[in-house]
């Protein structure tokens, strides 16, 4: 029992400062945890993949970003799996917070509705449920790579 | 641009497949060949489960 307690300690490392800065930055920026572990191949991949679902879900299939709304508990769950992504979320969240500005109150419905399509999406959309998939999708895929980058981190996979 | 359903689930199933084959295998070789296995699956367990669903009446 002692001897296989001590061959699992001698597998795994002990993680330091890169390594949970591996973790926060992957959260971050999808695949930095990995560039950071030296991993450039799957970092790339991890990149191009999440981002791309995540932007694609906004842009191309009018999806919405979905913020704790009061009387609808669910939607707590699809605000922290898209926050799973990272910076991209925050992005589109703080340009869609200056688009809304009190100050600059729109004057017409083509106003409305260009501030509302940026991160508020567009349910009239047949896309719409789709963009919200997509974009659900890669945060919680970007939270599993984080088990994946400590892992690594931690010697237990290469 | 306009999609259809299927368009819009390969390109999902094609997302889904590589962080899987990254995050479950080791190696290039065999995370492609786990890629495609996985890719192959979605696609081919959706379609079974359309042709399944074939004969109920839809609501439209």
């Amino acid at each position: 029992m002692a001897s296989k307690n001590t061959a699992a300690s001698e597998k795994t490392k002990p993680l330091t400062f890169t390594h949970y800065a591996s973790i926060v930055g992957g959260w971050l920026v999808p695949g930095l945890g990995h560039l950071f572990l030296k991993k450039h191949g799957r970092a790339g991949i991890i990149f191009v993949v999440i981002n791309f679902l995540f932007f694609f879900g906004i842009f191309g299939l009018d999806g919405r970003l979905y913020s704790t709304e009061p009387g609808n508990p669910i939607s707590a769950f699809a605000a922290l799996g898209q926050k799973g992504v990272g910076s991209p979320y925050f992005i589109i969240k703080i340009i869609s917070m200056m688009k809304n500005d009190t100050n600059n109150s729109p004057q017409s419905y083509y106003e409305i509705e260009s501030q509302q399509a940026f991160a508020a999406g567009d349910p009239a959309s047949p896309y719409y449920e789709y963009g919200i998939t997509f974009t659900v999708s890669a945060g919680l895929l970007n939270l599993l790579l984080l088990f994946d980058i400590y892992d690594i981190a931690k010697g237990k996979k290469k | 641009m306009k999609f259809s359903h299927f368009e819009l689930m390969i390109i999902f199933a094609l997302s889904i497949s590589a962080i899987i084959a990254i995050i479950t295998k080791e190696g290039t070789r065999e995370q492609f060949r786990y890629f495609l296995i996985f890719f192959a699956s979605l696609i081919g367990i959706a379609i079974v489960i359309a042709w399944l669903m074939y004969p109920f009446p839809s609501s439209h």
